[in-house]
């Protein structure tokens, strides 16, 4: 009988705390099931097989590695002599690559893990992000798209599908589901039996991997190809702005409709059925004047401008709060099934310019200087844990809630309309000189977020922009060309660095070109 | 943390011919028991740590056998512990990490291989050269070297690990000199078989050590330590090298090919092996056409079988890794000495510096295949294997931008997390600080969201490691310790040292209660923050007793706390050591206790209320300030549902534990108003029930709707 030349390789890519499932798997390292299993059932089988991992500091985060070699004949039939097995896996020599998660694919890929004459993926789509996507403040996420795409050609065969998704309905672990999926394929070399059998007997949460493992040798069948998600579009309902549809067709053009209804819709639910109007109003003159291709500009102002003009002041926060559909949400994240009861708090903390921007502003501009004249600013913000559950902290967010009728006569919304009117008018004097200006400008909208300090950032990245890019442009001392570049580096400087470092290079940049060029 | 379970540990009871499969450490562990060890020791550290847990998990074994363990304080202790078998036929074994653990027993060893041994006294260094070493580019092969003790790397798989654990004593009995045996990472935990043997008792008779007497000449000063020079070369040596020769520890894996061959060191046989399979010059058990010549033993080198080895071949293939090339060096001089002009070829065909790989040892062995051409082998094969397996390319061209890195962070609901959260909040207020980092969980802090961390000299130096600096940065500096490297050393190197200088410097210890980044070993002040320990000994206790007054025990989640506490310590008016203790039970360790209890509680009905955190998606922003704050795995983020927003939203996964945290850094940090904690009461009590009807009564008469959606 012809041996085979070599060893069944398995290399399977995890991170720590996928093992088990659950918060128990915060101990566990990622792939230690599956290759318990793996290994058990080999030995059981009669199969020589051996295994190794690397765990290191990521028992509990971080990148935990495991690679299993089985040689596909009996040690029975062997006449004694074994294999000799690695320790590691060699790019190029890989059956099996198993990956708990799509970024950890793509890692070992882009390794050389994948062959396209011999391996096998069985990776899963689903995303766990690293510090660095979740944190960067902005979307900093990798795009999935380049290994869903590069899957199939860097290997033989490609089986991706959503194990987390599985393992959410089933319970057990990922190490269940991939195995189950690996069973499934001619080439391993275990029979299915044995790996059940090896599960069973393992103790490890039996029924739901065992309900996990099955689902995944499902999927290999009946896995679609896996796409990227997609951002979902805005309903298409008009619930109280009804009135305003008709104007909304004949005045936008289709590019831009969803957008504009939707934000016509936050206006009307933000404040009111003038303040809808009045969203319209301030787009109106931008609409005439728009001779971008597909209607970018009015689209990306009339996004701004709907988050803009519905900044969350502390009114808008208690409305959020309070509403049964968040109330819904809250319990079925908490995964209750309904004889549970939940419990609330909130966690607020406002300050000074929070609380003050709800007043009436002349008021509020007097308790401000009182304020800072006292040196109290700091002291005045108090961290409320409110139970939004009990009476009282609900009848005090249902309160706040129905401030929102003093609003327009606010501090708060005094400096937004300002503020907002400043760069309307800079996008509308922009576009007589350049469309593109325009356009960045606008683009600029998306600096103006979040509350207390993040807002306050915004804020004063928006000036260092006016400053230093924007302001010059529309007074002609900076050219088309330039001014584009120039705001747009500086917007993304600014996204990019919570810190401002990046801004401040990007401004000493173009200070510099600007030098130079004079 | 049990690593094993508990029918795996079953298999160190195997006796006298039975089959034994597992992983590697549980191998060893069972071997050390065949062994009839008297006492074991040790410090935690990758990998090493498993086999102290699993040492100590088979306590029956262990008592049975009449085993005294001792948990040394550090590997200094544990190493000076080996003292035992000096004077006293006692087989003894210190476990810890190399090349860490072997540095900081570096005195104790030294002694100990000067004065020799009468038991077999073995040193299990976990982890050396490469992968996941904290110090990856040290060897232990220098130790051996130059202080005389012998170093085992035995190839790795499961039988000749056991039977060279067991050799290993006997060697060291035959040439009364400490043996270290060596396991990396990878072969801690592979997995095999071999058959076993009974557990043994140990054998020593009391009146043997009753009569013993102390004498002068094992004592480490002059004139003995001269004696113990030339004992080394005369006495010891020699029988080592006797004594592997005649058990055969080194293997020779003989092949047809008589003028080349390949000497390994064993640790990286089986990527020799390999290599030659896919060269097609060896099948997959091994038999291979090129000669091979495994060193189990590392050192010291046997030059007969070297000579023999050697002898009628052109060239010779050293394979070892890093920097400088002892064995090669060694074996060039032997080899010239005996006039033998054999070729050595080593560093000319693999890299000088670099991991081993599979890959690597592959293309060294074709590049060695090619330069030498040797007899009756088929050149243009291997030559063509090694084109199809070809190299792989640095960066693929469908990866458009660079993969983010997976950096190891604190666990979800970590207390040392809150801590470091709040240093990164004091830094606004602090300004730019020169912060000593240390080794531990805490040793995170320096990967993104924190990137805090200027130096790690090593564990419990962190306060050692700032005292220059403070004077020449102008400002005080901030050193963070672990409670584990407290008592490692920090305690005299950094407390004692500080206080005695009268350092102006802030000291911060991450109580957690455990060594947690080595899996959660108990150490002295253990029992003061984890519920069920015994032993209580105080860091502030102590850091009070060695005349530090400035000393603040805080609770690790208390961020707003820690924040203020930590500018205080950077701007009060008084000078000298200011120490702050942040206290928080391990998460892991909590999780562990509890999470079974909890869900086997709320399945049998019982009241039990749990925590999670949660993020309002309409009311998050995507700003991530959090995130940045926090770095929690449970923290992540997802697609905004909002049509109108671009950026993702902040989402806490179902990882959560409820530590607090995200409510904590949101009022820290006046961050925003979309985080809420939910309690979930399970199986609520009439009482619950009932208040809960009442609230949504009074809810209702404000707001019908929401009141139902509770």
């Amino acid at each position: 009988m012809a041996l085979p030349e070599r060893p069944y390789t398995i290399f399977i890519c995890t991170m720590g705390g996928q093992g088990g499932g659950g918060v128990e798997s915060m101990a566990s390292l990622g792939g230690r099931l599956i290759t318990r299993w793996i290994v058990e059932a080999a030995h059981t089988a009669g199969f020589p097989v051996q295994s190794t991992l690397t765990p290191g500091t990521a028992q509990r985060t971080g990148l935990s590695y495991f690679y299993v070699e089985i040689y596909p004949i009996k040690t029975s039939e062997l006449g004694g002599r074994a294999p000799v097995f690695r320790l590691a896996p060699r790019p190029g020599d890989v059956d099996l690559l198993i990956a708990f998660e799509l970024v950890e694919a793509g890692r070992a890929l882009a390794a050389g893990y994948g062959t396209p004459d011999r391996t096998i993926l069985i990776g899963s789509t689903h995303r766990f992000y690293t510090i660095a996507e979740k944190a960067a403040a902005t979307d900093g996420r990798f795009d999935s798209n380049l290994i869903l795409a590069a899957a199939p050609k860097e290997t033989k065969q490609s089986i991706l599908f959503d194990m987390a998704a599985i393992v959410r309905v089933h319970g057990g672990s990922i190490s269940a589901v991939s195995l189950g999926a690996a069973t499934a394929l001619a080439e391993f070399p275990i029979p299915g039996g044995e790996v059940e059998r090896a599960i069973r007997q393992s103790g490890d949460d039996v029924a739901a991997n065992l309900a996990a493992y099955a689902a995944g040798r499902n999927a290999v069948s009946t896995a679609a190809d896996p796409a990227a998600e997609t951002k979902p579009e805005p309903p298409q309902g008009a619930a109280g702005i009804e009135d305003l549809v008709a104007r909304i067709e004949v005045t936008f053009a289709q590019s831009c409709r969803s957008i504009v209804r939707e934000g016509t819709r936050r206006c009307f639910d933000y404040q009111d059925a003038a303040y809808a109007v009045q969203y319209l109003n301030r787009l109106d003159p931008l609409v005439l004047k728009d001779r971008s291709a597909d209607g970018a500009l009015t689209r990306e102002t009339a996004r701004y401008l709907a988050l803009w003009m519905t900044y969350e002041d502390i009114v808008r926060v208690a409305d959020l709060k309070t509403r049964p559909e968040r109330l819904r949400r809250v319990r079925t994240e908490a995964r209750v099934d309904g004889g549970e009861i939940v419990r609330i708090t909130e966690f607020f903390k406002p300050g000074l310019a929070e609380w003050t921007a709800i007043l009436p502003a002349a008021v509020a501009r007097l308790a401000r200087r009182w304020a800072r004249a006292l040196g109290i600013e700091r002291r005045l913000s108090v961290g409320l844990h409110i139970r939004s559950t009990a009476p009282w902290g609900f009848v005090l967010l249902w309160t706040i809630r129905h401030l929102k009728r003093f609003r327009r006569r606010s501090l708060g919304f005094a400096e937004e309309s300002t503020a907002i009117e400043r760069w309307l008018a800079a996008i509308l004097l922009a576009m007589q000189k350049d469309p593109g200006i325009a356009f960045e400008i606008a683009e600029c909208g998306r600096l103006i977020k979040g509350y207390g300090e993040t807002r306050e950032r915004g804020y004063a990245n928006l000036e260092r922009i006016y400053r230093a890019a924007i302001t010059p442009a529309l007074g002609g001392d900076l050219g088309p060309l330039q001014a584009v570049a120039a705001i747009q580096k500086l917007r993304v400087a600014a996204l990019a660095d919570p810190d401002g470092d990046k801004l401040a290079k990007a401004e000493a940049d173009i200070r510099a070109h600007a030098i130079r060029s004079a | 943390m049990a690593w094993y379970r508990a029918s795996e540990l079953e298999q160190l009871k195997l006796g006298e011919g039975q089959a034994f499969f597992g992983e590697a450490s549980l191998a060893i562990t069972k071997a050390l028991f065949q062994s009839g060890i008297a006492y074991v020791t040790g410090y935690q550290g990758s990998p090493a740590a498993n086999l102290l847990d699993t040492i100590a998990q088979a306590e029956d074994i262990r008592k049975e056998l009449g085993i005294h363990v001792i948990a040394a304080t550090s590997e200094a202790a544990a190493a000076a512990t080996l003292g035992a078998s000096i004077n006293f036929p006692l087989r003894g074994v210190a476990i810890y990490k190399a090349t860490a653990g072997t540095a900081v027993a570096a005195d104790a060893i030294n002694n100990l291989a000067s004065a020799g041994v009468k038991g077999g006294t073995l040193i299990i260094v976990g982890g050396d050269y490469g992968e996941k070493g904290n110090t990856g580019q040290e060897r232990t092969i220098a130790l051996a070297m130059k202080s005389s003790l012998w170093l085992m790397e035995p190839r790795p798989e499961v039988a000749t690990l056991v039977r060279m654990t067991e050799a290993a004593f006997e060697l060291s009995e035959a040439s009364n000199a400490p043996v270290m045996l060596e396991f990396r990472l990878r072969a801690s935990h592979v997995t095999g078989g071999f058959i076993a043997k009974n557990n043994k008792k140990p054998a020593f008779a009391r009146d043997l050590i009753d009569n013993d007497k102390s004498n002068y000449d094992r004592l480490v000063l002059p004139p003995s330590n001269y004696l113990h020079e030339r004992e080394k070369i005369e006495k010891r040596l020699p029988a080592a090298r006797a004594f592997i020769r005649e058990r055969r520890l080194n293997e020779v894996f003989d092949g047809d090919c008589r003028d080349i061959g390949i000497i390994t060191v064993g640790g990286l046989y089986n990527a020799v092996a390999s290599g030659l399979r896919e060269l097609g010059l060896a099948d997959v058990f091994g038999q291979a056409k090129i000669p091979v010549y495994a060193l189990n033993v590392t050192w010291p080198l046997v030059p007969e079988e070297i000579i023999d080895f050697c002898r009628s071949k052109r060239a010779i293939l050293v394979v070892e890794e890093s920097h400088p090339a002892y064995l090669e060096q060694a074996l060039e001089s032997l080899l010239r000495k005996a006039q033998i002009s054999t070729d050595i070829v080593g560093k000319d065909v693999l890299p000088n510096a670099g991991q081993y790989t599979e890959a690597v040892v592959l293309k060294g062995i074709a590049k060695f295949i090619e330069g030498s051409v040797p007899k009756g082998v088929d050149l243009d094969d291997v030559i063509g294997r090694m084109k199809k397996i070809g190299g792989v390319a640095s960066q693929p061209v469908w990866l458009k931008a660079p993969l983010p890195a997976r950096d190891s962070t604190f666990c979800t609901g970590c207390p040392e997390r809150p801590v470091i959260s709040a240093l990164k909040l004091a830094k606004r207020e602090i300004g730019p600080v020169h912060i000593s980092s240390d080794i531990g969980c805490h040793s995170f802090s320096v990967f993104p969201p924190f990137n805090m961390g200027n130096t790690i000299l090593g564990y419990g130096l962190g306060l050692a490691s700032s005292a220059a600096v403070g004077r020449a940065f102008g400002k005080r500096t901030i050193a963070v310790m672990g409670d584990g490297g407290f008592w490692h050393n920090g305690l005299l190197t950094g407390v004692a040292g500080g206080s005695f200088n009268d350092d102006d410097t802030v000291l911060l210890v991450l109580d957690n209660g455990y060594t947690a980044s080595t899996g959660g070993q108990t150490l002295p002040s253990s029992g003061l923050v984890a519920p069920g320990k015994k032993s209580k000994l105080s860091i502030e206790a102590a850091v009070r007793a060695l005349g530090v007054t400035w000393v603040r025990t805080l609770n690790a989640y208390s961020v707003a706390t820690i924040r203020r506490t930590m500018v205080e310590a950077m701007k009060t008016k008084a000078r000298g050591l200011k120490v702050i203790i942040a206290r928080g039970e391990c998460q892991l360790q909590v999780q562990q206790r509890t999470h079974a209890q909890t869900r086997s509680a709320i399945a049998g009905g019982e009241r039990t209320v749990r925590t999670r955190f949660g993020v309002d998606d309409e009311i998050c922003t995507g700003d991530h300030a959090c995130i940045r704050l926090s770095g929690c795995p449970s923290l992540s983020v997802k697609a905004n549902p909002d049509p109108l927003k671009v950026d993702p939203i902040a989402h806490v996964n179902q990882g959560c534990v409820g530590c607090g945290l995200c409510g904590e850094i949101a009022h820290a940090a006046v961050l925003c108003p979309s985080f809420h904690r939910a309690e979930i009461v399970h199986h609520p009590s009439s009482i619950d029930r009932a208040v809960a009807w009442l609230n949504r009564k009074l809810i209702g008469l404000f707001d019908r709707a929401a009141a139902e959606a509770m």
